[in-house]
């Protein structure tokens, strides 16, 4: 879906219309500007969507990719989301990622181009561009005069072959400076309104990230907003949104009951917090009721602990 | 708790050298107490004067004191347990780690400690952690120069002139008090508690960035440092095994273990860590409380979350009481080596042995912030070197140092400090201080002075030391002066190979050893002068399947995928016979060899050739042979 719309976009020339996750941007305003160690500029801007709402970040980048005397132009849309976390990139057709030799990227070097830049602690983090050479091995170029190190084998796979000092300079634009100021940005606009886009978010990222910054003594304000991310959060989001519960709601009827009903529905390990968690809590005849309907969801060890609850509780 | 002793070490300073008023506390009450108040009347001064006084009996400890004793030195070494082996010990029971972290290459550390992965492989198939110990005790009891010292605690150390005169240590079990002198002091103590003493100079906690340029590093200077582990193991029973933590253990649910991964349940984690906001020496007996809290904490996770269904039947079977340490103080030497050394591969001039695990470095709150990553690890791209200027002390002129102590950046230890590389570090220290005592040779002399040097090196390489970028120059070498012929040979494995003065694979295309078909019989390698020789001595170096991890492990994923037993590639069965000009005559033969390296020994006797018969493998198809050396001079065997 998210490829097709990309093709669609760059056909009808729509670069900036539509995010890459396909929410429609109304406006774009410059967040921020620094400079590369090299003195490249980079722009990033803030992109609004509908309702007037902070959705993503973007850069269109023009940076020299050089080694020796091969060296060439790349010309990118990155795109970043209000944490920092790079999401995609888009190229002008005329201006294609290349490979030694003046090969262009094919599908698979885009999808591996991207794992690279999503990947936060890649070893290209902490590796400067001449320890990832080895130039033990030399590799001469057809096209122009020169020779070029080749990749050492114990990085191959963190590199697009052949794309070594691209791949490096887009990670280090990507997940460098850029990253960090994007999150300090974001953290300069917070507020309750963009707390609670996160939490409703289906990005666990951001879901994640709102949960850490819900103050301990307001968590009853989120209340419909935990509930749901206890019931259907993504990742491990779940176990933190349970934790940050109001100890009061486990014995409210109503809570009670939907945090019970929860479990037919939950993975195996969030149905195991929500019945330990129910363990010396006085349960109501209804919950009691409601574990009996979904024991039959539960394994033999779990319908051991869910009998002691309901003796517990007769 | 933490707090306050985080405020403790704000006041503490960093790497003044200069300590508080009982630094070297281990346990209960101090050793320096013990000895004051008992050695009046109950306790016996015992006096030793020896070569070289070894103070540790972890894997660096071990390797230097044997290192030492078969080079001709005498040597004390002392340890404050009943057991050797330290952190690999069966009362600890780390895995030891080393450069076989660099997957696919063939760097598993050679030399002693190769001797001691291969032995253990071999005589240990009951897979049991006290019988390790003893095959390390073994290798020590078994060199008449060593005198071991267990239980023997060091608590003065004596300087004088800007060198150690004399130590003194206590053994509560025997009432003595031992008073060594030494002409060299190795300090394998792993918190440097010896060089501590002798206000040699030390560095403790963080370096920063701005230091010396160290992208890994903090960047602000700091006295925390990577924390303590305390392992543990479980077996699994027929029937289910019920468990209730004590009271005090903490409690932990699934969010505690998003970045902490259970994989097996019969051996526990590396990440079960803690101290490094703390006094990770002084704080010691409140921080092994606290890593129990842990431990049962996680253990009462995975027995009653219900998220291990498996571990129903499964019950401890076994919980560590000394908590493995990662770091405390590292004793500066001649040279420090940084993260740029290790990342970059630096082949330093001075080059002694060898690393190649990461830079795996720990957040120094461990399991008092699981919402942080425990650790960063940057795989390295090939093994380094390490420096001899690195193991001895700058300030103190007769002071060694190996293992986890020597004079490496916090960055660099985070590679350093695993076990393999320190014991590699023992043996380089152990060879050197041989060397120095052999030839009158000051530390700091043969750390600066490239013939010595090449000298150390060779005798180390002879050795079989982990030694990278070093080839067999070893004049007194006969074999250097023959030819060599085989019954038959592969094409990546000519005859010549074995004259060749690289005695493993290096990853440079070429197998530097003898390869021949088992299948044809028994292939054979002749190695002929052009007029007689006399030899006493002949040195074989066989492929034990270096690119493979070999150690002992309570982790079942890491047992279970190593080859275990003798490695297979080894020539198992073997007949070295000469030729004289009285006729031929056998000088060795040796059955079921499990070994590297192996020195034949013999009454000297004038060859005109010498064939080596390979009559069997352990397992392997082919023939292999890395390395023969042939000597007149008697070297005790291995």
């Amino acid at each position: 879906m998210l490829k097709k719309t990309f093709l669609l976009i760059s056909v009808l020339g729509l670069c900036m219309a539509l995010a890459p996750n396909n929410h429609r941007v109304v406006r774009t305003e410059e967040a921020f500007v620094f400079f590369m160690e090299d003195s490249v500029r980079v722009a990033v801007n803030l992109a609004y969507a509908e309702n007037d709402e902070p959705d993503h970040y973007q850069s269109h980048v023009e940076t020299p990719v050089c080694k020796d005397s091969l060296c060439y132009l790349v010309e990118i849309d990155l795109f970043w989301d209000l944490l920092g976390n790079f999401k995609d990139y888009r190229l002008p057709p005329e201006a294609p990622l290349t490979k030694f030799d003046h090969e262009k990227f094919d599908a698979a070097d885009h999808v591996k181009l991207k794992k690279i830049l999503a990947n936060k602690t890649s070893l290209l983090r902490d590796y400067d561009m001449k320890s990832l050479v080895d130039n033990s091995v030399k590799r001469t170029s057809a096209v122009v005069d020169a020779t070029t190190g080749a990749t050492s084998t114990t990085i191959k796979d963190e590199v697009v072959g052949g794309a070594l000092y691209t791949t490096h300079r887009l990670w280090h634009i990507v997940n460098g400076e850029a990253a960090r100021k994007i999150l300090q940005h974001t953290e300069g606009f917070f507020d309750d309104s963009l707390l609670v886009q996160m939490l409703r978010s289906e990005d666990y990222h951001y879901q994640y990230y709102a949960l850490t910054k819900i103050p301990i003594d307001a968590t009853k304000k989120y209340l419909p907003e935990l509930m749901h991310l206890v019931a259907i959060g993504d990742e491990y989001v779940p176990f933190f949104a349970v934790e940050k519960l109001p100890a009061h709601i486990w014995k409210e009827k109503d809570y009670q009951l939907k945090l019970v009903g929860m479990i037919g529905n939950l993975n195996f390990e969030m149905q195991n917090e929500i019945i330990n968690r129910l363990k010396g809590i006085p349960l109501t005849p209804e919950s009691v009721a409601e574990l009996q309907n979904v024991s039959p969801k539960l394994t033999d060890q779990q319908k051991v602990k869910v009998k002691s609850l309901q003796k517990a509780n007769q | 708790m933490e707090a306050k002793r985080r405020d403790f070490l704000k006041t503490a300073g960093l790497s003044s050298g200069a300590f508080f008023t009982s630094p070297l506390t281990l346990f209960g009450k101090s050793p320096v107490e013990q000895a004051r108040s008992a050695a009046k009347e109950v306790y016996q001064v015992k006096k030793y004067d020896t070569d070289l006084l070894v103070a540790g009996g972890g894997m660096a400890g071990v390797c230097a004191a044997i290192s030492a004793a078969r080079n001709g030195a005498k040597v004390i070494l002392i340890q404050d347990r009943s057991r050797l082996g330290g952190n690999g010990s069966s009362e600890i029971r780390m895995h030891i780690c080393g450069a076989t972290a660099l997957k696919g290459q063939p760097w598993r550390e050679t030399g002693i400690m190769e001797e001691l992965f291969l032995t253990e492989a071999a005589e240990n198939p009951q897979r049991s952690f006290e019988i390790w110990d003893f095959i390390m005790y073994d290798k020590v009891y078994s060199e008449p120069n060593i005198t071991l010292l267990l239980d023997t605690v060091l608590y003065e150390t004596e300087v004088g002139g800007g060198e150690i005169k004399k130590i003194r240590a206590i053994c509560s079990q025997t009432e003595s008090i031992y008073e060594i002198k030494a002409k060299y002091y190795a300090d394998c103590t792993g918190d440097a508690t010896m060089a501590a003493q002798a206000g040699a100079d030390f560095m403790r906690g963080r370096e920063a960035k701005s230091r010396w340029g160290e992208s890994l590093a903090v960047d602000v200077a700091d006295n925390k440092s990577m924390g303590n582990s305390l392992l543990f193991m479980s077996s699994k029973h027929d029937r289910p095994m019920p468990y209730t933590p004590p009271v005090w253990a903490k409690k932990y649910s699934k969010k505690d273990f998003i970045h902490r991964n259970i994989r097996g349940l019969e051996y526990g984690y590396w990440w079960l860590e803690l101290g490094g906001l703390m006094d990770i020496i002084q704080d010691g007996q409140e921080l092994r409380h606290d890593l129990l809290t842990i431990l049962f904490g996680v253990w009462d996770y995975i027995k009653n979350s219900g998220n291990y269904p498996e571990a129903e039947n499964m019950a401890l079977a076994w919980v560590g009481m000394i908590p493995g340490k990662r770091e405390s103080r590292r004793v500066v030497g001649d040279y420090i080596m940084k993260q740029d050394d290790i990342q970059n591969a630096k082949l330093f001039p001075d080059r002694v042995a060898y690393g190649g695990w990461p830079l795996d470095d720990h957040p120094p709150e461990g399991m008092s912030s699981t919402d942080m990553v425990p650790y960063i690890s940057i795989p390295l791209k090939a093994p380094y070197s390490i420096p001899f200027r690195s193991l001895y002390s700058k300030s103190i002129k007769n002071l060694l140092m190996a293992g986890r102590n020597v004079s490496v950046s916090h960055v660099a230890l985070s590679s350093t400090r695993v076990m393999a590389t320190c014991a590699t570090m023992g043996q380089a220290v152990g060879t050197g201080v041989a060397y120095c005592v052999n030839n009158g040779t000051m530390l700091t002399q043969l750390g600066n002075d490239a013939s010595h040097l090449s000298r150390l090196q060779q005798q180390l390489l002879r050795q079989d030391q982990s030694m990278l970028g070093v080839k067999n120059e070893d004049d007194k070498d006969l074999a250097k002066k023959a030819t060599v012929k085989a019954s038959a040979e592969t094409k990546a494995g000519v005859a010549a190979n074995v004259l060749d003065g690289t005695n493993r694979d290096i990853m440079d295309g070429n197998s530097h050893q003898w390869q021949a078909e088992m299948k044809g019989g028994e292939p054979w390698l002749k190695i002929s002068w052009n007029k007689p020789v006399k030899i006493s001595n002949v040195q074989l170096t066989f492929d034990t399947g270096s690119h493979r991890r070999l150690m002992l492990s309570g982790d079942d994923g890491v047992y279970n995928s190593q080859e275990r037993g003798p490695q297979p590639e080894t020539v198992a069965d073997y007949i070295i016979e000469a030729q004289t000009k009285n006729g031929s005559q056998v000088l060795a033969k040796v059955e079921n060899n499990y070994l590297r390296r192996v020195e034949n020994l013999f009454e000297p006797v004038e060859v005109e050739s010498i064939r080596i018969k390979v009559q069997r493998t352990q397992g392997d198809e082919l023939a292999r042979i890395f390395e023969v050396r042939c000597y007149l001079e008697e070297v005790r065997g291995v």
